[in-house]
């Protein structure tokens, strides 16, 4: 029988933290988190789209799987942009995967990460897709002065296919309760019924039971979310199972959403214990739903991860959107959604077009080569690393939501010639503004540019050269970042 | 020489500045009145048979199509020939050159020029995201680039190679204010210090708000006509010998090199080439100093001094009034201010009365050959006048 299994794995935590502290400075009194210390932040210009590629990218990159390998992206997310559009097809458009690639976009539970990676494997199972992307992102917020406020950012991708070094066996799901947390039609927060003990005793630790005891066999550990650290040694005490030994980095980064489960598999993975575990995702009041998943090797991972910087309670609140200053005026441009901005589009998957004459490479792709003037020009993907060619820190600049100063320049793409090609114009970002120097190696990343109408524009900044976060030392068998 | 010869037989303009008195009509009446004042009894403005108009940024903030007829109409200059031009900022040279065409082809005797901006009905913030929105693709223009990240871009890398330091830049804000300050017409007058300039507000970095020409309402006309007739108008006409006009890339990624220029040094090679001179013969130049390092940009790329030399020159005083050449003695951008559409002709003004002697205070003793070097947004175009005294 063809198995279906998990090929790699790429995690990204985006590098903003809110202390925990912070939040009780502001409201004494209110219980945050268990055993969270601080909550992984989306900056201004990321959401759950840019932060799903930069996972996907990373898995891509470290299990040398191109876009044109993917039959089917599944997305799931509680806090896509959008009540209506698919985030799928938003990730699937930065990737540059295949327009025939299958798409499915699971939102609205915290359950949808696990689901996506069981839907995953019964399409590979079936012989219905050889490859498919799971492509799981969060980043929540419960309502100010709540218990659930703080809640992390952080996404994961999975290749599901077929003879994979980590194969998924038996899955369960079950019902279980009624709801206490949930988020209303048209509010940007999470509420919460304020009794965490009845939350975790009475609804999380019955319906994680209840479906790891429909699995067969029973598995020798549990990766559990989403669940801060002291409610995830409740579960595990309770159902006499190990945990993932993922809690310190938990403490850290805090409540992933749908990310949570598969984030803490992720380090068991890529150990390749050789032991059966569980991944379970659990929603009060919704119940959970489980798969198994035995490695006998050390599945490929890789994690993203920026060096991390505090923010306080004031940016917090600007990022979300609760603290808004004036919009700028805009530049008359064309709507976002128009057929000009559609044609220009290529550029999603950062498309270029090369001279078959001379070779210069162009970003955006041109139709004439603007070294030698040759018509003959392919498209093709452009490389993502380069250098600084000239750069300026502007502080007088009409970008929303970024607080000013923002950095933009040129960047020469890494191995590419041409006098006037093999560069690109691109805004900074996530970058020390101070430390960027004429030289400086860059990699260009998927961001949000701005909304307009409400719909946002996506594009390619600049950013540093990522530095391999320090992982703890209970998943330090995963890869370093690049 | 320009065909058979083109000369320049009155100039006016209004004063720059934030003219909140004075809409668009307002401003190109008045230059138009003040061109002819200029001309006297011998000047009858029935005597114009066709006009050029330079605006560039009638659409991004009147939101109203300029045509020929935005001049025509507050002129009541209608049923003649009015042509637009837009070029970014270089249009008001552009159109002088393009007018210049028109009289050297026979076809008119005399013509109009007139440039006008109005920039200050909407605040400076939105009118620096006007003049974005016209610089360059709408998409591909990395977003949040804004007007002086364009010149700069240049300065990161000049300054990275050590060919010139943030001081150098100050020193062209305060020569510029310094000629400025005696020029009624200019917008700036106040003199600054280099430590003022070092010490005004970050604005794209390593620019500040005195590296930064200010945001400017105003409006500038030239009359043209065949050499041949210009006495009828004036006893002291003065020809405009030579044009030259260049384009370059409209994107920064596109730029084969930072720290110079190709655009600029192309027009200029044409022009020097039309008048049969060298650099070294202009007495006097009207300089493009939208951004303090654009003036030392252009240095060299005119010509005016060897590659990597252009802090030196200026350090050595040639570019100050009583200089070996002194440049922008109007205050330049930088201090008379900038009406996008009007600044090429109001540097052709400049050069006017510099050539007639009529420049009072900051008059160029003997300036015989004046030249004007009016850049387009990132260097994407530039078109270089040349006049003599006749």
């Amino acid at each position: 029988m063809t198995t279906a299994g998990i090929q790699g794995i790429g995690t990204y935590v985006p590098p903003g933290r809110l202390p925990v502290s912070e939040l009780r400075r502001h409201w004494p009194g209110v219980a945050g988190p268990g055993g969270v210390t601080s909550v992984s932040v989306a900056g201004f210009d990321e959401d759950v789209v840019t932060m799903g590629v930069e996972a996907s990218d990373a898995v891509m990159a470290v299990t040398g799987i191109e876009a044109g390998d993917i039959d089917l992206l599944l997305m799931a997310t509680c806090s896509s942009p959008y009540a209506e559009h698919s985030a799928a097809a938003e990730v699937a458009r930065a990737l540059g995967l295949a327009p025939t690639a299958g798409l499915v976009d699971l939102a609205g539970s915290v359950l949808g990460g696990v689901q996506a990676v069981i839907a995953a494997a019964d399409a590979v199972r079936a012989g219905r897709v050889g490859r498919a992307l799971v492509v799981v992102s969060d980043c929540r917020r419960g309502r100010p002065g709540t218990a659930v406020e703080a809640l992390g950012a952080g996404s994961v991708a999975l290749v599901v296919s077929r003879d994979a070094p980590a194969v998924i066996g038996a899955t369960s799901s079950w019902r279980h309760g009624v709801p206490t947390r949930w988020r209303p039609d048209g509010a940007n927060a999470l509420h919460h019924y304020d009794d965490t003990r009845y939350e975790l005793l009475g609804l999380v630790v019955p319906a994680v039971s209840a479906a790891l005891d429909a699995l067969d066999p029973r598995p020798a550990f549990t990766a559990v979310g989403p669940l801060d650290p002291r409610s995830r040694s409740t579960v595990h005490r309770a159902v006499g199972l190990d945990g993932d030994g993922s809690a310190a980095e938990m403490a850290v980064i805090g409540d992933l959403g749908s990310a949570g489960p598969l984030f803490a598999l992720a380090g068991h993975l890529s150990s390749g214990s050789g032991e059966t575990g569980a991944c379970v995702a659990v929603e009060p009041g919704s119940g959970a739903a489980a798969f198994a998943v035995h490695a006998t090797v050390a599945v490929p991972a890789v994690d993203r991860r920026p060096a991390s910087a505090n923010i306080d309670y004031i940016e917090y609140l600007q990022r979300a959107g609760v603290l808004e200053g004036p919009v700028p005026p805009a530049p008359i441009v064309p709507h976002a959604a128009s057929p000009g901005a559609a044609r220009d589009d290529a550029g999603g998957s950062l498309a270029g077009s090369r001279c078959v004459a001379c070779g210069s490479l162009h970003v955006p792709p041109r139709r004439v080569c603007a070294d030698c003037g040759g018509l003959d020009l392919a498209l093709e993907r452009a490389p993502r690393e380069g250098r600084v060619v000239t750069f300026n820190v502007q502080h007088v600049v009409a970008v929303h939501p970024e607080p000013a100063p923002v950095a933009v320049g040129v960047v020469r793409l890494e191995g590419e010639g041409g006098e006037r090609g093999g560069q690109v114009s691109a805004m900074f970002c996530d970058s020390d503004l101070g430390a960027l120097v004429v030289g400086a190696p860059v990699e260009l990343v998927y961001r949000r540019l701005g909304t307009e109408d409400g719909l946002v524009k996506y594009g390619w900044k600049a950013r540093a050269v990522v530095v391999a976060g320090t992982r703890p030392p209970a998943a330090a068998g995963m890869g370093a970042g690049r | 020489m320009i065909g058979p010869g083109v000369s320049i037989v009155a100039a006016g303009m209004v004063r720059f500045g934030e003219r909140f008195d004075a809409g668009y009509e307002d401003l190109a009446v008045g230059a138009w009145r003040a061109a002819l004042a200029s001309g006297g009894d011998r000047l009858d403005g029935e005597r114009v048979e066709a006009a050029w108009l330079s605006t560039a940024l009638g659409g991004l903030i009147r939101r109203e199509a300029v045509t020929g007829a935005s001049l025509a109409d507050p002129l009541r200059f209608y049923p003649r020939p009015v042509t637009r031009i837009e070029n970014a900022c270089a249009g008001g040279s552009d159109a002088v050159r393009n007018a210049a065409f028109a009289v050297a082809s026979g076809v008119y005797d005399v013509v109009l020029v007139l440039g006008v901006e109005k920039m200050r009905d909407v605040p400076t913030r939105a009118s620096l995201i006007a003049q974005r929105g016209t610089m360059s693709h709408l998409w591909w223009h990395p977003r949040g680039a804004t007007s002086p990240y364009l010149f700069a871009q240049h300065a990161t890398v000049m300054m990275d190679e050590g060919l010139i330091t943030r001081e150098d830049m100050a020193l062209v804000s305060v020569k510029n204010h310094d000629h400025g300050a005696l020029n009624p017409n200019a917008f700036m007058r106040k003199p600054v210090t280099v430590e003022q300039v070092l010490a005004s507000a970050p604005v794209c970095e390593p620019l500040s708000v005195l590296d930064c020409c200010p945001t400017t309402d105003g409006a500038a006309a030239v009359v043209l006509c065949r050499s041949d007739l210009a006495q009828q108008f004036t006893d002291a006409p003065v020809e405009l010998v030579a044009t030259g006009l260049a384009t370059d890339t409209m994107y920064s990624h596109t730029k084969p090199v930072f720290g110079r220029q190709p655009a600029p040094t192309r027009a200029a090679a044409d022009a020097y080439r039309m008048a049969g001179i060298d650099p070294g013969d202009v007495d006097v130049a009207e300089l493009h100093d939208c951004f303090t390092v654009a003036e030392l940009l252009a240095y060299e790329d005119l010509g005016f001094c060897e590659r990597g030399k252009a802090a030196a020159w200026l350090r050595a005083g040639n570019a100050a009034i009583g200089g070996a050449l002194p440049c922008n003695p109007s205050g330049g951008l930088l201090s008379k201010g900038h009406p996008i559409g009007a600044t090429g002709v109001a540097q052709l003004c400049e050069i006017f009365w510099q050539l007639r002697g009529e420049a009072a205070d900051r008059q160029v003793d003997g300036a015989r050959i004046g030249l004007t070097h009016n850049v387009g947004g990132n260097g994407q175009v530039c078109c270089v006048n040349i006049a003599r005294r006749s």
